[in-house]
């Protein structure tokens, strides 16, 4: 195994498209810490005329985990690209001519495409740690407030194994390069996109309050809250809620809004789902006619 | 005598396809066994199954007397190098580092040794040039320096000549050669091209819709495609006794068509049959290689 992790890690450092991609979530972080800093500079001043003002500026630790939506796209894309030139150039007869045994072959790639997707996750965070600290500042922290960050960073870090694995299963499964690295990024496109729809169905309040600027049919305003007709109830908001917790973006929205409601269960979740892909990845590829 | 590889009734079905069927081959140990078929008979198959990219569907065959069930056969394939279809290169690195990621993946613990296989293959002076850049010839004489970057023992090469131009045919024969005479590496190759593949085997297996018809040795294929004059006549028995008279080798093909063996004198020839009462209709210079047994026999559908 460690030879193969060997050549997979010196194969890594030199693609382009890891450095490019490695270099482009540090660029985009730091700018995103920047407009933070612009914008809690505009709030402060629009907010020193106001008598009771009730401002809080973005911190640090709000913007911790804030890159974590997007992990799966750019892991998606890099694994897929990494995995399937394997495949493309035929490279993967290689370790399998010279006797390594496929499982080992398919858990060296994991490996590989895990340190990929953990590190796409914690460059953020690092930068955020050394430039937004000094830049937006902490808030004030409790022991128990650092210990929930300290969850959520480990529940980053398990869904970054869990796109690493869906990823590694498709680049391995998949003999072609660019079919492979378009599911790879419908897929994890598609978790996004059910990811924020869980995420507003769920946040959709239960009653409109506001309702002095609502009017009724004869111009009347209602009487009391008005019940919201979007608002999920019952079994619907159980499976909204399921999917929400269970899919890998879902969890990323989560802890990127710092607001979590079931930590344990999506750190269960995402074990489940690793150790599954990877069952069924190695299965099949000990199995794959390979040309 | 001893062998490298030995499939029994080896076979590979693909759903509704039958690319090998119960196919028996011997690959001696120190030969160069020319692999002989059209497109579509099974090679590529045969060698998948031989290098671990693909199973049998039945049967089985021995790597260095190791059965491919046994686990000792990841062991046994570590002796093999090969060359599938395609060289199997990293297109965005050079030659160079081609081979050091091979020799990561093999696990030997220095690099030491690339540059005399750059060398042996005729590609030192390629510096950072990416393997994208190569010529077709290049990429295939890097994907034989990869495959003999473990030092194998057999060498598996699968159309190693396709599209390369006459000189690179050259270039890949004489390093075939030179690995077989003197590294006492085994070699399997599998080509199309049945002329260059007559001046480096020294054993054929000649294979047709995933069957193998004939192995033969290259000394035992040579006495076999002897020089002979086909003729056609009115009735064969007359012949023969003619040509046993003139104590001359033959083989009845017909009733009325015969091959006769060596330079027989035509006049003689036709007096005698002549006098036997044997009408002579034609004869014709036969002068058979490698390509003419191949398409005899796989064509011919007349076995020996």
């Amino acid at each position: 195994m460690s030879k193969l992790l060997t050549a997979n890690f010196m194969r890594l450092k030199k693609s382009k498209l890891f450095w490019i991609i490695s270099a482009f979530t540090a660029v985009i972080n730091y700018f995103g810490l920047v407009d933070a800093y612009d914008m809690n500079k505009k709030l402060a001043n629009w907010h020193a005329g106001m008598e009771d003002s009730a401002f809080e500026p973005t911190t640090a630790m709000h913007v911790l985990y804030s890159l974590t939506p997007i992990l799966g796209l750019l892991a998606a894309l890099m694994i897929a690209i990494f995995i399937g030139t394997e495949y493309h150039d035929n490279t993967m007869r290689n370790k399998l001519i010279c006797g390594q045994p496929r499982g080992r072959v398919y858990l060296a790639n994991l490996l590989t495409c895990i340190f990929i997707a953990v590190l796409f996750y914690l460059i953020p965070v690092v930068i955020t740690l050394a430039v937004g600290i000094p830049l937006l500042g902490v808030p004030h922290v409790t022991p128990a407030s650092l210990l929930q960050l300290l969850l959520f960073g480990i529940i980053g870090l398990l869904l970054s194994t869990v796109y690493a694995s869906l990823c590694t299963l498709i680049g391995m499964l998949v003999h072609n390069r660019s079919f492979s690295l378009l599911t790879a990024i419908l897929l994890t496109f598609g978790f996004l996109i059910c990811g924020m729809f869980c995420s507003s169905r769920l946040e959709e309040p239960e009653y409109y309050f506001d309702y002095e600027f609502i009017f009724m049919e004869d111009g009347s305003h209602p009487s009391e809250p008005l019940k919201n007709p979007h608002y999920l109830e019952g079994n619907a908001r159980l499976l909204v809620q399921f999917l929400y917790d269970f899919l890998p973006s879902g969890q990323a929205i989560q802890i990127s809004n710092l607001d979590v409601a079931h930590p344990y269960r999506l750190l269960l979740y995402s074990l489940g789902i690793t150790g599954a892909s990877t069952l069924t990845g190695l299965t099949f590829f000990k199995k794959k006619d390979l040309k | 005598m001893e062998y490298v590889l030995q499939t029994n009734a080896l076979s590979k079905q693909y759903r509704h396809f039958k690319a090998l069927s119960n196919l028996t081959m011997n690959v001696p140990k120190g030969s160069i066994y020319g692999f002989v078929g059209k497109n579509g008979a099974g090679k590529t198959t045969l060698i998948r199954i031989i290098c671990g990219l693909q199973s049998p569907t039945s049967g089985s065959y021995t790597l260095y007397d190791t059965d491919c069930s046994a686990p000792l056969i990841l062991k046994a394939r570590r002796r093999i190098g090969a060359v599938v279809e395609t060289p199997s290169i990293y297109l965005d690195m050079t030659a160079k580092e081609n081979l050091r990621q091979q020799y990561l993946i093999l696990g030997r613990p220095s690099y030491d040794g690339i540059d005399e296989l750059l060398s042996l293959v005729g590609l030192s002076d390629t510096g950072s040039k990416k393997a994208k850049n190569f010529s077709l010839g290049m990429r295939q004489r890097l994907g034989i320096a990869i495959a003999l970057a473990g030092n194998p023992d057999f060498l598996v090469l699968d159309e190693p000549v396709n599209g390369l131009d006459p000189e690179g045919i050259v270039e890949i024969r004489e390093l075939i050669l030179k690995l077989n005479r003197e590294h006492q590496i085994t070699v399997l190759i599998s080509s199309h091209i049945l002329d260059e593949l007559s001046r480096l085997a020294t054993h054929y297996g000649f294979i047709d819709a995933g069957h193998m018809i004939k192995e033969i040795s290259a000394a035992d294929l040579e006495a076999a495609c002897r020089k002979c004059v086909h003729v056609k006549v009115s009735h064969t028995a007359a012949l023969s006794h003619v040509l046993d008279a003139l104590s001359l080798e033959y083989r009845i093909l017909s009733d009325t068509e015969a091959d006769i063996y060596g330079e027989p004198s035509v006049s003689e020839l036709v007096l005698r049959l002549k006098d036997a009462g044997c009408e002579l209709y034609s004869m014709q210079e036969h002068d058979e290689n490698l390509e003419s047994y191949y398409i005899r026999l796989i064509g011919g559908g007349q076995h020996e």
